[in-house]
């Protein structure tokens, strides 16, 4: 098995990827991924040497839990909130948007155990069983996530499109 | 929530999943095949499919411009 530093190097950038969408601050998803790569480095000699990188990600989820439930009263969490009704097929218009960068922005609204399932498996590319023992649930439950996320997203962007139709015509 | 539109544009209720899964290249044989074959066939199930499919190309599109390289530099030097 390589090195827990060579595995950590090679990790680090998905790491602070996925910390910035569990945070949705790039100084808080620095700091995130530094005390996971302590308590990784801690843990190193008891790790089984499969799916480092889920490994790394189950345990900033769990550190990313732990300080939530802390700060609980002080979520950053942004409420759903409905979609406006649409006009005309909305997703002919979507490749520019998707482009311009506010895919990830709405991405960052939806509740985060769907935008985790989102990030890890369209984001990330990581594999249904790579996902589940990151998010350490079971396939089936990364699934109904992933589909529910994407539905959630799909709606806030085609509510955007809308949005600026309205703007266009007004 | 679904708007009217929405409701319109939802897929056949029994091609959801398999479009879910076709979506992100996560199916495979004969179940890939009568799945995009009927999205080629089925317009709602067709523009789901391809709308699906323009969300998850921009996701990954946007995975490099989330990656902040000083951000990573100063935690590999913590790590050494």
């Amino acid at each position: 098995m390589p090195g827990f530093e060579s595995v950590a190097l090679a990790e680090m950038p998905v790491l602070y990827r996925v910390a910035k969408r569990m945070t949705l601050n790039a100084t808080a998803a620095e700091d995130l991924v530094s005390q996971t790569l302590l308590k990784a480095a801690s843990g190193w000699e008891g790790f089984d040497g499969r799916h480092a990188r889920s490994w790394m990600i189950r345990i900033m989820h769990n550190v990313y839990s732990k300080e939530m439930s802390k700060l609980s009263s002080q979520s950053q969490q942004v409420p759903l909130e409905e979609t406006t009704a649409t006009t005309g097929n909305v997703w002919q218009d979507l490749d520019a948007r998707l482009l311009s960068g506010s895919i990830v922005e709405e991405l960052d609204r939806i509740p985060e155990e769907y935008r985790l399932a989102v990030t890890l498996c369209d984001m990330e590319e990581l594999s249904y069983e790579e996902a589940a023992a990151a998010m350490d649930v079971p396939i089936g439950t990364v699934r109904s996530r992933l589909y529910r996320g994407r539905q959630m997203l799909r709606e806030r962007l085609a509510g955007l499109v809308a949005e600026s139709e309205e703007c266009a015509n007004a | 929530m679904h708007s009217n539109q929405d409701k319109a544009e939802a897929p056949c209720r029994h091609m959801e999943r398999m479009l879910q899964e076709a979506a992100s290249n996560r199916s495979r044989g004969l179940v890939r095949w009568y799945t995009l074959a009927h999205a080629a066939r089925c317009g709602r199930c067709g523009r789901f499919l391809a709308s699906l499919r323009a969300m998850i190309a921009g996701l990954r599109s946007e995975r490099a411009t989330q990656t902040d390289e000083a951000a990573i530099e100063r935690l590999a030097v913590r790590l050494k």
